[in-house]
């Protein structure tokens, strides 16, 4: 049949639905192919299996606009090849590569709309390139034949007249034939609320062809296979399961061997029937029985409870001296850590501790516990995990004291890191003041984080836990000479393979403190190269020590500093006069030296001079 | 917030109607031998610290050996006796969990009650000892303990890396070591 008498067919079947709005679907399809013509000879059918050809254009144009290729044909007299697109604008991208050279041969590429003016020529032979819109219309038309009230009658499709016409397979029919799936596309862009479909009569062997049921008619409702050629429960696969097709009520499997077989075998329907539930397990109705006899359990909807008792926050700390003084510590520490270890003397107590170990299992999230020592070489021999180094030769050693011992066998021997604080992300702070403790205050500061390894081979990229203890740094030490505002009591870092900032930045509520710094280094300045040393105490970032408050209300203060020559225990007594009076360090000092260091003496002395003391004399 | 501590000041060597129960020394009223005594704890060639050769690795074995006993203690409780957990810890334990702060025992027992039955798995601790009040190493001071680990949730399919910062402390009252402070977090 040529075209002409195809369309004449086609034509009088729109008049018999009458629908004006068709006639334009028609005109609109036939603008979306795509023909590529070359100009060597032979090359049609070649081009047609070379995906990097389809590859090609679909990336030329891919800036403009992306384009779904299906339906490739090919034309081998004409050595063309045809394909259908999604609509105008991408027929209109491609057509515009026309010229284009492809494995040193030129493409012109026309849209069907150029073709159907030659199409019309009596001398044209039948168009390759109506193929695709010829079986469109006609599954299109066959479908409407097929559609009553919500129920979509698909039977014996091969051997419907209007899919005849048009060379269509019936699904099934040939493993290449896609028609059950440009049926069942068809079917659900006309009419999507069809819950009863039948695809009696088939001679399906597999449910495959029309798979794609699952995708288009997710929630069917009714189905009937009766009279296919379904053998085995297998056959049934491509559309079992609960994920399939969830809502499917009814289901008609009458008339297949896999239920005649089966019962003829057992001589009851008893496990046919328990195969077939199995495989669909939302179906009442089966083979216009219901299914009965199954025990249900009804426990509502099970509402998801949040799974923590509390959200994951983010950073802590008790006060926002805490927040500025850590951020500065911590900021000038790692910047000097992964700088120059050696300056880092200074920031140690003469009798501070650190050590450090390893954890050489893989986080959970990748897969099984991989234990990988092989990664960490350069730090097992000095990895303090006391789980795993029992002996006490080695849990001392590998514990190190002074700032010197720790600066020159305990830092400088790991490898180089990098630490990218301008991400605070990347890091999670923990820090509060604690009284008590030590003779001193001192601030506890937990900091989880990541940071770069740097060998002279190869990088890797680690997470890392640290904890520091840190005292205020004593007037006149080399610390605060340094500029260093803290000094360290204890440092103990602990690493692991890389893990990611995840379980802290996915924190469900905003972190504790005030909105401004969670990125280490917002208030800081760029650090200078090198730490200036004059005698005075300048910090290490100017810009820096104008933001720090040395001293507020709320916070046990952390300016007062034992002058030098003092004893300690007549600082702490200058402390405990501080906290009943509320002087200025420097004046409880002074209270203190005029009443023998007596505590009780001085808080009357001060009483009694309470009027006379200059205002700002008091914190 | 975190303000327990505050009411914690033991200043140890400093008040006089405090009596250290595991010293055998008799308590010095003469601030002088005060003064010599503290000038053992904070000196400018040692610092704050105290650990020199001689008793270090006596307060490695004490320190360590705390922390040993500590961790496979504190765990097991946590996963198997919870309700118990409260013993190690006081009402002026600082308590830190993900960011969120409890001051003292009974709002984070409240909160570890409501967690879903856990087991942790340790794959690393380590410790230090703290220079604390007293250098004698026979009259343990506090230590700072960190644990690595993971931890599954009975009511979660896959399990959480953690991380958890003690600092313990003797009770002067008996001697015996509860949480100062804990910082936990999922890293």
């Amino acid at each position: 049949m040529n075209l002409l008498e195809t369309t004449k067919k086609l034509s009088s079947l729109l008049q018999q639905f009458g629908n004006p709005v068709f006639g334009h679907e028609v005109l609109l399809e036939v603008l979306l192919e795509v023909l590529l013509e070359v100009t060597d000879q032979g090359q049609g059918q070649d081009l047609l299996n070379d995906n990097g050809l389809f590859d090609f254009i679909t990336r030329k144009v891919s800036r403009e606009v992306e384009v779904n290729i299906s339906s490739k044909r090919s034309n081998p007299t004409t050595n063309t090849v045809s394909f259908l697109v999604d609509n105008i604008s991408q027929a209109k991208a491609i057509a515009a590569l026309s010229g284009i050279r492809y494995n040193g041969q030129k493409l012109t590429i026309t849209t069907s709309e150029d073709a159907r003016i030659q199409r019309d020529r009596p001398s044209e032979p039948s168009s390759r390139s109506s193929v695709g819109q010829k079986t469109l219309n006609a599954i299109q038309v066959f479908v409407r034949s097929r559609y009553n009230g919500g129920f979509l009658n698909l039977e014996k499709i091969g051997d419907d007249d209007i899919l005849r016409a048009a060379n269509v397979a019936p699904p099934g029919a040939s493993s290449r034939s896609e028609s059950g799936t440009t049926i069942i596309r068809t079917a659900a862009e006309l009419f999507p609320d069809a819950s009863t479909i039948s695809f009696a009569s088939n001679e399906l062997k597999s449910l495959r062809p029309i798979a794609s049921l699952a995708q288009y008619f997710p929630k069917l409702m009714n189905l009937s296979l009766k009279g296919n050629r379904l053998r085995d429960f297998k056959d049934l696969d491509a559309l079992s399961g609960p994920k399939a097709l969830p809502h499917l009520r009814e289901l008609i499997l009458l008339d297949n061997p896999v239920r005649d077989v089966d019962i003829a075998l057992n001589k009851d329907d008893i496990s046919y029937r328990r195969q077939i539930t199995k495989r669909f397990p939302s179906i009442q109705m089966l083979d216009q029985t219901p299914v009965s006899g199954k025990i249900q359990f009804n426990v509502g909807d099970i509402v998801e409870s949040p799974k923590l008792p509390m959200p994951i926050r983010g950073n802590f700390f008790d006060s926002q001296s805490t927040q500025e003084t850590v951020n500065e510590f911590l900021l000038n520490y790692f910047t000097l850590f992964d700088a120059d270890r050696s300056m880092l003397e200074h920031v140690y107590d003469a009798g501070a501790t650190f050590s450090y170990s390893i954890v050489t299992t893989a986080p959970p999230s990748k897969g099984p516990a991989k234990n990988t020592p092989g990664n960490w070489h350069q730090y097992i021999s000095g990895s303090r995990n006391l789980h795993h180094t029992q002996e006490l030769g080695a849990r001392t050693s590998r514990l190190h004291v002074g700032n010197k011992a720790i600066v020159h066998q305990g830092l400088k021997p790991l490898p180089q890191t990098v630490h990218d604080l301008s991400d605070g992300a990347k890091y999670s702070i923990d820090a509060w003041q604690m009284t008590g403790l030590l003779p001193s205050i001192c601030i506890y500061i937990m900091v989880h984080g990541e940071f770069e390894e740097r060998l002279t081979d190869r990088r890797s990229r680690r997470s890392f836990e640290r904890s520091f203890i840190v005292a205020p740094a004593l007037q006149g030490s080399s610390a605060a000479a340094n500029g260093w505002k803290c000094i360290i009591i204890s440092d103990q870092l602990t690493m692991r393979s890389y893990s990611g900032a995840g379980a802290w930045t996915h924190a469900t509520s905003p972190s504790n403190n005030t909105p401004a710094v969670n990125a280490l280094s917002a208030n800081a300045a760029p650090i200078p190269a090198s730490i200036p040393s004059t005698g005075a105490t300048m910090p290490l970032s100017a810009v820096i020590a104008a933001n720090i408050k040395t001293s507020l209300p709320n916070a046990p203060a952390l300016d007062s500093f034992p002058m030098p020559g003092m004893s300690q225990v007549q600082h702490q007594k200058a402390l405990e006069l501080q906290q009943l009076t509320r002087l200025k360090y420097a004046y409880a000092v002074e209270c203190l030296t005029s009443t023998d260091w007596n505590v009780a003496a001085g808080a009357v002395l001060v009483e009694q001079r309470r009027a006379s003391l200059p205002s700002d004399a008091w914190q | 917030m975190l303000k327990g501590n505050e009411d914690m000041i033991q200043w140890h060597y400093h008040t006089k109607e405090h009596e250290d129960p595991l010293s055998t020394k008799e308590r010095a009223d003469d601030p002088a031998k005060d003064d010599a005594k503290i000038s053992e704890v904070y000196d400018a060639k040692t610092g704050y610290g105290l650990l020199n050769s001689d008793s270090l690795r006596a307060h490695v074995d004490i320190s360590s050996k705390g922390a040993d006993q500590f961790v496979e203690l504190y765990y097991k409780l946590f996963d198997t006796q919870r309700g118990v957990l409260n013993r190690l810890y006081r009402d002026s334990s600082a308590i830190l969990w993900n960011g969120n702060a409890y001051s003292g025992i009974t709002p984070f027992s409240e909160f570890y009650n409501k967690l879903s039955s856990s087991e942790h798995i340790i794959n690393s601790y380590d410790c230090h000892p703290l220079p604390t009040q007293s250098l004698d190493p026979n009259t343990p001071g506090s230590i700072i303990v960190n644990v690595s680990g993971t931890v599954k949730y009975s009511n979660e399919t896959n399990p959480r890396l953690f991380s958890q910062s003690f600092v313990l402390s003797p009770d002067p009252t008996n001697g015996s070591f509860y949480v100062w402070s804990d910082c936990f977090r999922f890293v």
